[in-house]
């Protein structure tokens, strides 16, 4: 009972990371801007979702599938991210118009 | 890293017989010398992470923290109508000598919510954040001294 | 009993998070650039592989989390894939070092500048 309690919440919680992820996907008015959002729920949303479902089941073959998803998720969703953000970079003409650069190094 | 290979096996086909056991044997020692030959693994990783195991378990906790506290920044940005954001994109440079703890630098900084790693050239970073305080003092930020003495430990 | 309210549960997040899958699609039909479009299709991929983790808790099947795996490496492979041949179609493919990308935002400012 309190296993299942202590699972819903979890759930609940991944659930809201989602839902601010899509609020803040329409706020932002750049796709840089919006990817942060996006990648956040990536990460946080979705390892929230499946350590409730993780807690949920105990301990047999489905709860560590679901562990090796969470490892996937930790390791992958930086590498998407990052080739997202490198593209738009590249790609963009007029970027400068978005963010200020700030520069703390020697090249 | 065989172990772990083998336990990845044992879990993806979901049950324990000895024809699996034996396939399992024989298919992550393949996998572990393909590795060795052609992607260059070799086991000084694993005799880092023997060394470091207490440093990585830190690290791993800061982490953690770091993601929810910087996370609970980015919500406030996103619900409020009265914050307005000043995107950066910061260019710095570090001082950490081995590869891979680069790459760990900045899939880290990467994986916390509102700051995302743009591109990496040899030790000079560049970095986007959504807002200026998340960009602050990302230079000498508390993953690059927990990595410092990481590498510390390699040499020592 | 908790059994009972706990799938209901799981039944209402499933909605939810069919309406999120919806506001991605719209965003990706809309979105003005390349890396928008991306972006939508990589987490209605993420969304989807929970619902099918869902269904796979809520059965008590074992072979039902194998397709959300794959169905998570396959979102991953496709945006990586996707992003490298858009760059490599792109004009500008020189800028692959940190050096010329810097040059080339400082460029850009200097214009600003003198116009």
């Amino acid at each position: 009972m309190f296993r299942l309690i202590l699972s819903a919440l979890f759930i609940l919680a991944g659930v809201n990371v989602i839902i601010t992820a899509l609020v803040g996907n329409y706020r932002f008015s750049y796709v840089l801007n919006r990817m942060q959002v996006g990648a956040t729920a990536d990460t946080m949303g979705a390892i929230l979702v499946l350590v409730g479902l993780v807690i949920k089941t105990g301990f047999n073959m489905i709860s560590l599938k679901l562990f090796v998803m969470i490892i996937f998720f930790f390791v992958a969703s930086p590498v998407c991210s990052h080739f997202l953000a490198r593209t738009e970079t590249i790609a963009n003409e007029d970027i400068l118009d978005e963010c200020e650069v700030v520069s703390h190094d020697s090249i | 890293m065989y172990i772990l290979l083998l336990l990845f096996w044992i879990i993806l086909n979901g049950k324990i017989t000895t024809e699996i056991l034996i396939f399992g044997v024989v298919l992550s020692a393949a996998i572990f010398w393909f590795m060795c030959r052609y992607l260059e693994y070799s086991p000084k990783y694993e005799m880092f992470v023997a060394k470091n195991l207490l440093w990585i378990l830190v690290y791993f906790i800061v982490l953690i923290i770091e993601i929810f506290k910087a996370a609970i920044t980015v919500y406030k940005r996103v619900y409020s109508r009265k914050i307005e954001i000043q995107p950066q994109m910061v260019f710095f440079d570090v001082d950490i000598e081995s590869e891979f703890l680069r790459f760990v630098l900045a899939n880290s900084i990467t994986i916390t919510p509102g700051t995302i790693t743009v591109d990496v050239d040899d030790n000079h970073f560049c970095v986007h954040a959504l807002d200026y305080t998340l960009a602050e003092g990302i230079e000498d930020s508390v993953f690059i001294k927990l990595l410092k003495k990481m590498e510390g430990n390699i040499c020592g | 009993m908790a059994e009972t309210i706990y799938n209901g549960f799981i039944i209402c997040m499933l909605v939810l998070l069919m309406v999120v899958v919806f506001g991605y699609f719209v965003r990706t039909i809309i979105g003005p650039h390349f890396a928008d479009r991306i972006l939508a299709i990589n987490s209605i991929s993420t969304v989807v592989m929970l619902f099918i983790s869902f269904i796979a808790v809520m059965q008590g099947e074992n072979y039902i989390v194998d397709i959300a795996l794959i169905y998570a490496v396959l979102g991953f492979i496709s945006v990586v894939i996707l992003c490298k041949a858009y760059l490599r179609s792109h004009k500008k493919e020189k800028a692959n070092d940190l050096a010329n990308l810097k040059e080339q935002l400082e460029n850009v400012k200097g214009e600003d500048k003198n116009v």
